[in-house]
């Protein structure tokens, strides 16, 4: 059965004239090379994305969005000569930019998160780590109902920063852009240049590994096993200065003095030195950029999984950016009817309490999500 | 062709509208575009870096590049480019800091030396210790075929402000790489004189002595080689488009990269290759050793070091190092071989089968 089909008429009518509002008004980060760019769309009710679509302009792109409001919009990292042809091999090919991206659900501390889910045959709703089956009836027709939770968020914040602060301290990238995904990710976007966009997948491949600390060396970057050597100092560059900035904070040594090895490994312990260097690992999906014909979510535009839209996260409010429904572009209440039961639960800020087949009353920011995925209905 | 005649034209070396022909028998070069191939194939090219033999040596060298693609493809001239960078390294060990900069330059590195910007930033070591520095790109760029050495990948170096900061040793490492990936580059600028059908006397007749002489030590490693692929076990037909590409560059002697190498080795390891069938497909290789190719081949294998048997790559890491040329719907490219194999078979049983 098609998702089309899955929505009832009135919900399938209600989000796409959502999404065709928001998308007559929204604005849209493009990039100034948009005519080679190679855009996607997840039509609303489809399940499969229409791809090697290409716009000469912005107008061009509002005019195809309005009329056909998308529940997915992308555009490719890469730019093409002919980004409308279908055969990859023959778009020509030209460059493509370094993107990040930062999966909340893959960092080490969020692995195993618990969200709030719904099953659709029974109404049931619980707590759990990507539930795929019904605790009360056994269906699998299961839905996560709420965000990820505020400290996975924070962690994915913290990590996107850090990685901001390795792409300009190491990398020498001026211009760092984070993105909140609009559901439960981040894309670290540095400011590609003409080489950066050259970049080929080993290459890309190596800067990955080299900011997951894969292959590290502790010997030969750090010293490690030769007790008499300093710990590194905190200012030098690369995993030198991240390990001794590390170490230093950890025992909490002032700038300026330092530390042998078996001095550090006495007061830490070997096994709580190397756990300490695993932690400035960072976990980012390394898929993403090492492939240089990946489609990106387009800032500005929803993500049909939440119904939020990609953000641009800036200082000060990156550090205590929350889901909220206020980053929700639909506001107006709607009447749907449930269909599970959600008891005394807060999600993005707003108490719900209704039971299986109730009629109520939800802010949009909440009735978009639900809608979507069957937990209410419009009409 | 033209870039260096035209260089030796107007520096006054050469007449105007002098030919290559007619250069090579000015200079009387014919004699040193064998020997130049021949230290090709000895693995030792030395430079004849006398001011006054520097023209027919520029001639010679370019010829003997030409000649080597016609008759030996990209594997000989792959060669003698490896032979002049391992040559360079005594050369550039006795440059100054600041032409070694100078040469980095004209190899189209981006390099700074004692950087002021980096130097403010450490209050310690790194800075005196690594005086020299170039961009990543160009860092990533030019250790392509080094990073297989841990100690090469980027992860273990020192990156400040985009710039891997260097000693003088690997700074000059970095530059014989250059200049092998300099004279390997002449075999696609001179393309199109290695498709020609026959060229002028006298350069016809180097070639003739060339190709006479040379021929023992050339069908052994191009002639056998390439129909290598025909008179095995696996069935190199029934390969993935993938690995049948990284197999062929590797036939025909290019310089394949530290992934390349891995990926082609694992899969046929897990294919049922023997070692003596990699040894072979690797013998290709312009930086072959039989010795280190052995020792790695039995790592891989399992058979030294932790005992780890490797495994081939996935599809998605095939594709997350750009190797991956085709969609073949399956998880592994053994899969597409195993797949590759059935269809084959059947196909073959079928024919048989009249």
């Amino acid at each position: 059965m098609s998702h089309r089909e899955l929505l009832k008429d009135g919900s399938f009518l209600w989000l796409k004239s959502r999404l065709a509002e928001y998308y007559r008004k929204a604005q849209l980060e493009l990039p100034e090379n948009l005519s080679s760019r190679e855009f996607a769309v997840q039509p609303l009710g489809s399940q499969s994305y229409i791809r090697h679509l290409s716009f000469k302009s912005e107008e061009e792109l509002r005019r195809y969005i309005t009329n056909n409001p998308p529940l997915h919009l992308y555009y490719s990292s890469a730019i093409y000569l002919f980004p409308e042809i279908k055969e990859m091999d023959q778009k020509g090919y030209l460059g493509s930019e370094l993107i990040f991206d930062i999966d909340v659900d893959e960092l080490q501390e969020c692995r195993l998160m618990e969200q709030l889910h719904v099953c659709l045959d029974c109404g049931h709703s619980m707590y759990g780590n990507k539930v795929k089956k019904c605790i009360k009836c056994g269906s699998q027709n299961v839905v996560e109902a709420s965000p990820v939770p505020d400290d996975c968020l924070k962690k994915g914040v913290e990590t996107a920063k850090h990685l901001s602060d390795i792409l300009k301290r190491d990398f020498g990238f001026e211009e760092v852009k984070i993105y909140f995904s609009g559901n439960r990710g981040f894309h670290v976007r540095p400011k590609c240049s003409e080489e950066c966009m050259k970049l080929t997948g080993e290459d890309r491949r190596e800067i990955v590994d080299y900011i997951k600390g894969i292959g590290l060396d502790l010997n030969r970057i750090a010293g490690f096993e030769r007790d008499e050597s300093l710990v590194p100092s905190s200012d030098e560059p690369g995993w030198r200065g991240r390990i001794g900035r590390a170490i230093y904070e950890k025992l909490g040594i002032r700038s300026g003095s330092s530390i042998t090895w078996a001095e550090a490994k006495k007061r830490i312990g070997v096994e709580g030195v190397k756990a300490l260097i695993s932690s400035l690992v960072l976990d980012i999906d390394e898929k993403v950029t090492v492939d240089v014909h990946r489609l990106i979510r387009i800032p500005g535009s929803i993500n049909g999984k939440l119904g939020l839209p990609v953000v641009r996260l800036e200082e000060p409010i990156l550090d205590s950016y929350s889901i909220r429904c206020e980053l929700s572009p639909f506001k107006e209440k709607v009447l749907v009817k449930m269909n599970a039961t959600i008891i005394d639960k807060t999600i993005m800020g707003v108490k719900i309490s209704a039971y299986r087949g109730e009629k109520i009353e939800l802010p949009g920011c909440i009735a978009f999500p639900f809608v979507l995925k069957g937990i209410a209905e419009v009409g | 062709m033209e870039n260096v005649l035209d260089y030796l034209i107007n520096k006054g070396y050469l007449p105007s509208s002098t030919n290559l022909a007619e250069a090579i028998s000015l200079l009387g070069a014919g004699k040193r575009v064998i020997e130049i191939v021949q230290d090709a194939l000895d693995g030792f090219y030395k430079l004849e870096d006398e001011d006054m033999r520097l023209p027919l040596e520029a001639i010679a060298f370019h010829t003997a590049i030409i000649l080597m693609g016609r008759i030996g493809g990209k594997w000989l001239v792959n060669r003698l480019s490896i032979s002049v960078s391992k040559s360079m390294r005594e050369e550039l060990n006795l440059l100054s800091d600041q032409d070694l900069v100078l040469l980095s330059k004209l190899l189209g590195l981006h390099t700074f030396y004692q950087d002021a910007t980096i130097t403010r930033s450490q209050k310690s070591g790194p800075s005196m210790l690594y005086p020299f520095s170039v961009s990543f790109y160009s860092y990533l760029k030019s250790t392509k075929r080094l990073t297989g050495d841990p100690s090469w990948k980027l992860t273990n170096q020192m990156l400040l402000k985009g710039r891997v900061l260097l000693d003088r040793r690997r700074f000059i490492r970095i530059l014989e790489e250059l200049i092998a990936e300099r004279v390997s580059s002449l075999y696609e600028k001179y393309a199109d004189l290695m498709k020609l059908p026959s060229l002028p006397p006298p350069i016809q007749e180097i070639e003739a002595y060339l190709k006479e002489s040379l021929a023992n030590v050339l069908s052994k490693k191009i002639v056998e080689g390439r129909d290598y692929a025909k008179n095995q076990p696996l069935s190199i037909d029934a390969f993935p488009p993938c690995m049948k590409k990284i197999y062929q560059k590797a036939i025909e002697g290019e310089n394949l990269s530290h992934a390349e190498r891995f990926a082609i080795a694992t899969f046929m390891i897990a294919a049922g290759a023997d070692e003596e069938m990699l040894l072979e497909v690797f013998s290709h290789s312009p930086d072959y050793k039989e010795k280190i190719a052995k020792y790695q081949i039995e790592h891989l294998m399992g058979k030294r070091g932790s005992g780890t048997k490797y495994r081939p790559y996935s599809c998605a890491k095939m594709k997350s190092f750009s190797l991956c040329i085709a969609d073949c719907g399956t998880r592994t490219p053994l899969q597409k071989y195993y797949l590759n194999l059935k269809v084959k078979n059947k196909v073959e049983d079928q024919s048989d089968s009249i």
